[in-house]
């Protein structure tokens, strides 16, 4: 082997790595971000699927639990993705929260967590607040069609 | 060597490509991790680790859900939650205490599935143990009602895409 193919096959190797590097740094931070986005949306999904299981066949302090660390990881979702399914997150499950407390008779919590909920959902057009009864049959139409509930028994 | 310009550049080419894809593959992983570990450093150290932490925690639960949602057939489906329900114990395991409900969940919903499998094949014992695990779990999570029926209907909705999809082959 010659001086000359020695120095062309390192020469090779080092603009192997640099290139070979240079693309695999900045795809791995492409690839970083993405997940950053996608996974507060799992994320949400998770805690939210997990809330409405537990309202529907759990005891009211398990569900109210749930509802609770609903909107605490929503909360936390907040801080990192400021976009409009996280905030309705938040507000849905502020809606469960006031729905367990009102199966459970506790009137002045349901209405304060109301009032965090309509928080986080935008007035119309006209300016008119959504109702209450509005969120709750929301809801409720979310679990009856959704994936976690639609089909156990009663 | 019959042609020295020719074998050289070959061999010049095969190192540049396989060095290429080595330090491709060592920065993308080194990239990756680096990116991971400092995410959400604005958020100061200790909630930045916490979010990340329950983000790792609910990312996990949601692929072992959809691995075996997405099975193809029964044999597969039934092995995948054989090795999903290890899987979602070490999880458990290792989250954080405020995340182990919906683990446990998840975990009550597989074995709810597998008690179904086992009677399907015979299993009766084998069944039973599942179902008895899945019960056990949903009491602690305070579901008020832990029957063989709402155990088959957990578990049925959770195949019930699979049945439809093998039914239609």
């Amino acid at each position: 082997m010659t001086r000359s193919m020695k120095l062309t096959f390192v020469l090779s190797a080092i603009l192997g790595i640099a290139a070979g590097g240079g693309f695999g740094y900045s795809h791995g931070a492409e690839l970083s971000e993405s997940m950053r986005s996608i996974e507060p949306i799992g994320a949400g999904h998770a805690v939210s699927d997990f809330a409405a299981r537990q309202f529907h066949y759990a005891d009211a302090e398990h569900a109210r639990q749930a509802a609770l660390l609903a909107i605490g990881v929503h909360e936390q979702l907040r801080t990192v993705a400021h976009d409009s399914p996280v905030d309705a997150g938040l507000g849905l499950a502020y809606v469960r929260l006031a729905m367990i407390e009102e199966q459970t008779g506790n009137k002045e919590a349901e209405r304060h967590a109301m009032e965090q909920a309509k928080a986080w959902f935008p007035p119309s057009h006209q300016g008119q607040q959504v109702s209450d009864e509005r969120l709750k049959e929301f809801l409720s139409k979310m679990d009856k069609y959704g994936h976690s509930v639609s089909s156990l028994p009663k | 060597m019959k042609f020295p310009l020719v074998t050289s550049f070959l061999i010049a080419s095969a190192i540049f490509v396989g060095s290429a894809f080595m330090a491709y593959k060592i920065a993308l992983y080194i990239s990756y991790r680096h990116s991971e570990s400092t995410a959400f450093n604005s958020l100061g150290k200790q909630d930045a680790q916490e979010l990340r932490t329950t983000l790792q925690t609910l990312t996990f639960l949601s692929e072992s859900h959809l691995l075996t949602s997405l099975e193809p057939s029964a044999g597969d489906y039934h092995s995948t939650l054989e090795r999903n329900i290890p899987y979602l114990q070490k999880l458990h395991d290792q989250a954080p205490e405020r995340l182990r409900p919906i683990i446990d969940l998840q975990l009550a919903v597989d074995y709810a599935e597998m008690g179904r499998f086992e009677q399907e094949v015979g299993h009766l014992a084998e069944a039973s143990k599942a179902r008895q695990s899945a019960q056990v779990l949903l009491s602690s999570l305070g579901w008020k009602d832990v029957s063989p029926d709402v155990l088959n209907s957990l578990a049925e909705q959770e195949i019930q895409p699979l049945r439809i999809s093998e039914d239609t082959k």
